[in-house]
This record gives C-alpha cells, structure tokens and sequence, in this order.
C-alpha cells in the first residue's frame, strides 16, 4: 500500500485541486445551498456520501462491465443512469433505516443527481486510471473538498447578507467573487509546489 | 416565421439568458471560458446536445410515462453527449483535449434537463427545435463574453490575435480559476444593472 | 412496474445503438489522429530525423512483454541513422503521462514530447502548453516577408530553440517548404553576413538559428530569446541532452513529503522514471548505446 499517494491524491482532491474552487465542479449547489451554514453542511455530508458510493460503483460497473465488453464509449451513459439509481436507492434506505437522517439529509439527495461534481469525480477516476482504493480515497477526498467550500462559503455569505453591497451585485455575482477571492486563497496551496 | 416563434427563438440572448438571468448550467461557464475557441467550442457542444434532446423528447413526450420521464430525458441527453464527443475527438482532438472531462458533463448541465423538463415535453417539434437553438445560442454568447474578457484581460490576445500589444503585460489571473469566478460574477451584475436601468 | 421498466430499457437500448454505429464511424478518424500526433510527436523529439523517416521496430524483451521503438534516418532511404525515439508512460497525479522521447546513438535525450496527460487542470495542464507557437510562427512568416534572402542558415546556437522551430514549422507543412527551397543548396558560410541585412537588423542584434540541413532560418535575436523563454516546456531543461543517469529529480528521500504537497511534483517525477525506464528497456533493446567520444 503505498501511503503516500494516498495522501497526495486525498490532499489534493481537498486542497489544490479543490472541486468547486479549482475545477468549477458543482456550482449549482454550491450557489444554491450556501445561504445558511447548517443547510451547507447537510448537503456537505450528502455529497461526501454519494460521491463516495458513486466512485465505487462507477469502478465496478467500467471494470467490470464496460471494459471487458470494449464498449467504454457508452460511459456517460452508463455512469448517469447508475448514480441516479444509486441516489434513489440511497434515499430509499435512508427513509427506511433512519428516518433522522432523512431529514437532514433527505432534501439535498434528489438535488445531487444533477450535480456535476458526482459524475465529475467517476470520470476524473476512469481518466486518471486509479484503482479501487485509489478510487475511493479520491471520492471521499473529493466530497470532502466540495464540503469545505461550501461552508466557508455559506459562512461568508451569512455575513455578506448584512453588508451593504451594490444592489446589482447582490445575492449570485457577490456570491462569485467571493468565491474568487477563496479561489486565490485556494491558489496558495499549489504554491507549495514550485522548487 | 411568426412573432412568437421569433420571441421563441431571441428570449435566450438576454431576456432569459441561461447564464446571465436564469444562472445555469454555470460550470462549463467557468471552466472552459480560458480561451474564445474553447468557449465557442463548448457552447456549439452544448447547442447540439440541446436541440437535439430537445427535438427528441419532444417527438417521443406523449409516448413516455410521466413517472420515468427524467431517466427517459437523461438517456436521451447522454447519447447525444457521447455523440459528441465521439466527433469532437476525431475531427477537432486540440478543442476535445482543452474541453476535457466537461464534455461528458455536458449530460449534467442543469440548462439541458431544464428545457427537456420545462419546455420540450410540452411544446412541438417545431417550437421545441427553436427553443433549443435560441437557449443553445444563447449560452454559447455567455460562454463566448466571459471567454473574450478572459483572454484579453489574461493574455492580451484574443483568437490568436494580439489586441494589446507586446507592452501589456497579462494579468495572468484572469484565465486562473479565481479570474472566472471574478469576471462571471461581474458580468451578471452588469447585467443585473442593464436590467434594472431598461426596466 | 413492468411496463416502465420496459419502456426505460427499450430506450437505452436504442440509444446505445445509435451510439454503436457513431462509434464504428469515429473510430478510425480518431486513430488517424493520434497516428498523426505521434508522427509529429517523433519528429519533434528527434529534431535531425525531422525531414527523414522513421522505421517502427518491435522488440521482445525477455520477460515476454514487447516493446515498441523507432529509428530514426535523416533521409528517405535509410542511410543516415539519426537516432531512436520510444514511447514513455507512467501514472502521474491524476492521469497516464505518455511522453515521446528521442535518443540518439550515445544514449543522449534529443528532445521530448508530451503526447497524453490529464494533470492538475490549470497548473499541471500546462506542462507544455506554449502560447507563442503562433505568434513565433508569424515572426518567421513577418521576417521572411522582409528582405530578399528571409531565411538564413548558420550554426547550432540553440538546441532547445531548435526542437521547438522545427516543431513550429512542421505545423505548417507549407512554410516548411518554403524554406526548403529558400535555403536548399546554398552555401551556409556565405549567408553568415546576409542575415542581419536581410533582416534589416545590425549584426549585435541578431542570432541565427540552424535547424536540420537544409532547413535552417534566422530570427533577430529578441524574439529568439522570447521563443526560447517561451516556447521551451519547463521540464525540457533537465532532459535534453542528458544521458539515462544523468536525469535530474527530487532525490528520493524528500520525494515523499514533496508528493504530499502537490501534483505537479508527482507528475514531473513521473516523467523522469517513466523516460529513465524506458531508455532502460530501450538500451536493452538496441544492444547497447555507443561510448560518446570525448
């Protein structure tokens, strides 16, 4: 097992190549959810859940299914249908099981089907050719990203909801140049890097 | 053509901009605007896939039972999606690289669900078939502005063209992520003011 | 319950089928491309060969696996033996790194082209990305238009500079003729002085620029040096001209904390082992590289 690259793939899922900030994955959410802190990090977990659940199957269904058959090309379409059966049946179980959950939870599932960033993280997977575990580490880092952004943002914007702002700017275009200003926060960590 | 069908086809520039009004389908915006090609480029992607889904599930809505129509309608949007990238990797493989992993997104754009779900499944072929081409073009426009402000601000030169000269010196942060994020807020806000100033 | 999910399967399946067939129709443009990717890819990474041919060579090595390699002649019937190019992969940050890689009979890199990478979007995916190239091209084109004798043959002045001219003007298939026929015959010596003139340019302010006989050109010396800052990929420096020991990375004891950090660390050492392996297996292959002469 080679821990480093664990660590270096789950660093930079959650850091440098942050989803939301560094590769524009799940915005809508991003946008809409980040209005008030706790409904961000409801749907924070949602996404670290799903994401998660999305990478495995997603592995298995290319692995196993699509690449011994030789029909790759019909990805997208394969991995559109399961995650949004996966999410149904996410949603299912936890009605059933537990129905606290539900309510935190259960608002934000059916909004994550349309969210990029969950089909964004199965084919980041494929195309970056990680095994299973790489795989997994990758979509849990990944969510984990996303949620970072999310509550920072929904606590920036609790805040900017009482500043006085330009009134055309108010509600989306503040919303995104926060998010630039974070964004450049977000840069420094790829400053890491150089020498 | 009539007037409706005329409204029908120019609402999708400004009136009810994809990007600057309704603000969906924002993650391509972002992006794949580091470059007018691939801005335009990922917006004609996307206009196919809309007027295509969108002429579909319109032939096919009354055929379709209402409670599988979102599974029926992303089917469709995925296979036109693949469609695409299947050719854009064998005649345009330089734009297919830079578009990367966002054309498979495409399939997500809450754009393309949103007009098969709003508009495709109760309207005609023909008014279907308007619809998709005007909100296609129309966010293909968003796309080609916030991609045209990104070049010149971040390198100088748009479309390969130098604008500014060998004296300017780019403000490379504009074509970074944090640029997009900038420059798209700032776009919608001006077009909250133009809004506001027209009404 | 049924009829749903028969109508939903009905569906997919026939757009799955759909698919198949715009497969079956895309697939052979799309190998054609990436034939003529790493047609261009060798040729870059093999500058003297860049007007000759390249003969595919399989190997099988011991092990059973076979490797692929190619020489490289600077003429069309195979006299001049040029050097080797080979392919390198290895897995970087998020994605395959494939790197074509050109070797000439000492073992020495000559020169080496990405040909797939998905890094870190933004910083890694521009390993190589040159925003010049075009404007380079129009320099060329701009001088070219200038004088009576544009394009102007003298010495080696600068490898790196000269694998990316040679790139550029393969681009453009046309304007590699033209200087063919420009330069094609002529005495190289005698054309030491024309360049500047026919630039319009003092001598201090111009550099010439040898490409592979007979394609050579000349650039004022500003925008030789703006190329060279410009059009050389970052990573160039450590490779060319280094023999297989010679590669320079993070040492190893630091490489783990270094990975920690970021991505584009991990794809930069993937280069280097990757392009180390194969001119191991590719020494192999070709029964040893000559001793260089002092």
């Amino acid at each position: 097992m080679d821990w480093g690259r664990l660590f270096a793939i789950a660093i930079g899922a959650i850091l440098i190549n942050n989803f939301v900030l560094n590769r524009f994955l799940g915005l809508c959410p991003f946008l809409g959810v980040s209005k008030q802190l706790d409904a961000a990090l409801g749907m924070g977990f949602a996404v670290i859940f799903v994401m998660t659940m999305a990478s495995m199957v997603t592995f298995g269904i290319y692995n196993y299914v699509l690449a011994p058959f030789g029909i790759e090309f019909l990805r997208t379409i394969a991995f559109i249908l399961v995650i949004a059966t996966l999410v149904q049946f996410v949603e299912m179980v936890i009605e059933k099981t537990s129905p606290s959950l539900y309510r935190s939870l259960g608002i934000y599932l059916p909004l994550i089907t349309t969210n990029c960033a969950v089909l964004g993280v199965a084919v980041l997977n494929i195309e970056s050719s990680y095994g299973f575990i790489e795989t997994v580490v990758h979509g849990f880092s990944a969510g984990i990203g996303f949620t970072i952004a999310l509550v920072l943002m929904a606590g920036i914007r609790e805040r900017i909801e009482l500043a006085d702002v330009p009134e055309s700017l108010r509600g989306v275009p503040v919303a995104f140049i926060v998010a630039g200003l974070m964004s450049i926060a977000f840069l420094g960590f790829s400053g890491l890097a150089a020498e | 053509m009539s007037v409706s069908l005329t409204r029908e086809f120019t609402k999708g520039f400004i009136r009810e901009n994809p990007v600057f009004r309704i603000v969906l389908g924002l993650c391509p915006v972002l992006a794949v605007t580091t470059s007018l090609k691939n801005g335009i480029g990922m917006g004609f992607a996307a206009t196919f896939v809309l007027v295509g889904s969108n002429v579909i599930v319109s032939l096919v809505r009354k055929g379709i039972p209402a409670r599988i129509r979102i599974p029926c309608y992303i089917v469709v949007i995925a296979s036109f999606v693949t469609v695409v990238d299947l050719v854009m990797a064998g005649y345009t493989p330089e734009l297919h690289k830079s578009l990367g992993i966002f054309i498979p997104l495409i399939v997500v754009n809450c754009i393309i669900l949103g007009r098969a779900e709003a508009f495709a499944s109760k309207n005609t072929v023909g008014r279907s078939f308007i619809d998709g081409i005007g909100m296609g073009l129309g966010f293909t426009f968003a796309l080609a502005i916030t991609a045209a402000v990104r070049e010149i601000i971040g390198t100088g030169k748009i479309w390969d063209l130098v604008l500014l000269g060998t004296r300017y010196n780019p403000v490379l942060i504009a074509v970074l992520a944090p640029g997009a994020f900038i420059t798209l807020g700032l776009l919608i806000g001006l077009f909250n003011l133009l809004e506001r100033k027209e009404g | 319950m049924i009829r749903l999910t028969l109508v939903l399967a009905l569906i997919t399946f026939v757009a799955s089928l759909g698919l198949g067939f715009v497969y079956e129709s895309t697939v052979p443009k799309i190998e054609e491309q990436k034939r003529v990717t790493d047609e261009l890819a060798r040729r870059t990474a093999l500058p003297e060969a860049a007007c000759g041919v390249f003969v595919r060579v399989k190997y099988s090595a011991a092990a059973g696996d076979s490797f692929i390699y190619y020489m490289g002649y600077r003429n069309a019937d195979t006299t001049q033996f040029a050097g080797y190019v080979t392919k390198a992969a290895g897995r970087g940050y998020s994605s395959t790194i494939e790197t074509v890689l050109g070797v000439d009979g000492n073992g020495k890199i000559t020169g080496m082209k990405i040909t797939h990478q998905q890094e870190t979007p933004g910083l890694g995916s521009r390993i190589e990305e040159v925003k010049t190239t075009k404007s380079v091209l129009d320099a060329i084109k701009e001088l070219a238009g200038k004088g009576e004798t544009p394009m102007v043959a003298v010495d080696m002045v600068d490898s790196t500079g000269t694998v990316r001219c040679l790139e550029v003007m393969l681009k453009d298939q046309p304007l590699c003729g033209e200087i063919k026929d420009l330069v094609a015959g002529g005495d190289t010596s005698a054309v030491v002085d024309l360049a500047p003139k026919a630039l319009g340019l003092s001598p201090e302010d111009s550099t010439a620029v040898f490409c592979s006989p007979p394609l050579a050109f000349g650039v004022a010396k500003g925008v030789m040096d703006k190329l060279r800052a410009q059009a050389t990929p970052w990573f160039l420096k450590q490779f060319v001209s280094k023999a297989k020991g010679g590669l320079l990375v993070a040492t190893e004891d630091t490489d783990q904390y270094i990975q920690a950090i970021t991505g584009a660390t991990i794809s930069s050492v993937t280069v280097t082992e990757s392009v180390r392996e194969a001119m191991t297996i590719l020494e192999e292959a070709v029964g040893g590289f000559k001793e260089e002469t002092p």
